[in-house]
């Protein structure tokens, strides 16, 4: 069986051009989130993980002192500093690393983000450890990512069509998981807010040039099953002929270092 | 800049590179274009395109 750090690689390794020019990645009310969150002061020593292509990376450079940007899969990382020579941004660095694992002295940074990504870690217990560490006192950590509902069934759901889709996701956890986690990692939570990607079209988002008719059709079927209520609560599905529109459930936490 | 080396190893990054492995401290040997440990398990990471690539499972092991 493969493990989740050689799945995330060739499933990132492969799209690191879509990534770059994807506007859902680029912009949109998670980027706006985490630099509110953030509130750079312009003096932060901030590390940016699972940069993917340095969209908040690139975001943050001109706000702090300087950006070490780190992903775990090398062809993001080389698209990134690409990006970065175009864009003449000159107080970045970058890394090949794993978010369970990082490459960087305890207390070095005042900021760290992380944006999208954490459902696809293989441990986020061990990646938060490693968040507080490289944290100086007080430093803050900001994060947003796609979540589950509060509900057990939702939980199994929507985590159960994600890994059908792309099986280099591992796990979206929902808000109170996170609060628990963060917490118990000697965290303090300052701010939270629940937000939403932008609405996707599941014909585009089913990806049906790499997965098979009956993988989309599963997924469909999944979604079929959903109830009214679910479907537009959680989801807010919105038919369209033959597709659907919908948006994921985001949740952002702004949390210093206190311990 | 060098087209070979898009991005010059920084000494901001060198201060604060740990081996993920041991956390021991990194020494860059320019010369063979890697990432050295100092600490206890002196694994030896890859520079590519002037990226520190600081895998623990990419990193050659000492020899014994």
């Amino acid at each position: 069986m493969k493990s989740i750090h050689t799945s995330v690689r060739e499933q990132f390794s492969q799209h690191a051009e879509y990534y770059a020019q994807s506007s859902a990645h680029a912009k949109g009310d998670t980027l706006d989130v985490i630099l509110d969150f953030a509130d750079p002061k312009g003096t932060e020593k901030t590390l940016d993980i699972a940069t993917g292509t340095g969209f908040t990376a690139f975001a943050l450079a001109p706000k702090v002192s300087h950006v070490v940007a780190t992903d775990l899969t090398p062809e993001m990382v080389t698209k990134a500093s690409e990006l970065a020579q175009e864009q003449a941004i000159k107080n970045i660095t970058f890394s090949v690393a794993a978010a369970e694992s990082l490459p960087f002295a305890t207390a070095s940074f005042d900021l760290v983000t992380v944006r999208l990504a954490p459902h696809h870690f293989q441990d986020v217990p061990k990646f938060l450890s490693e968040v507080h560490r490289v944290l100086r006192k007080d430093g803050l950590f900001c994060f947003v990512d796609s979540v589950s509902p509060e509900s057990e069934k939702m939980i199994k759901w929507q985590n159960y069509v994600e890994k059908l889709r792309d099986d280099s996701h591992v796990f979206g956890y929902p808000p109170s998981q996170w609060d628990t986690m963060i917490s118990n990692t000697g965290f303090e939570i300052e701010k939270t807010t629940h937000t939403r990607n932008a609405q996707m079209s599941f014909l585009w988002w089913v990806r049906p040039q790499k997965n098979p008719p009956e993988v989309v059709r599963e997924i469909r079927e999944a979604f079929a099953q959903l109830s009214t209520e679910e479907a537009k609560k959680h989801y807010t599905i919105e038919p369209d002929g033959d597709d659907f529109h919908f948006s994921w459930p985001m949740y952002a936490v702004k949390a210093k270092r206190t311990q | 800049m060098n087209a070979d080396k898009p991005y010059e190893l920084s000494k901001t990054l060198l201060e604060i590179l740990a081996c993920p492995a041991c956390m021991g401290k990194i020494e860059h040997v320019e010369a063979e274009e890697k990432l050295v440990c100092l600490g206890e398990c002196k694994r030896r990471y890859p520079i590519r395109d002037g990226i520190p690539v600081m895998l623990i499972d990419e990193a050659e092991k000492p020899s014994t």
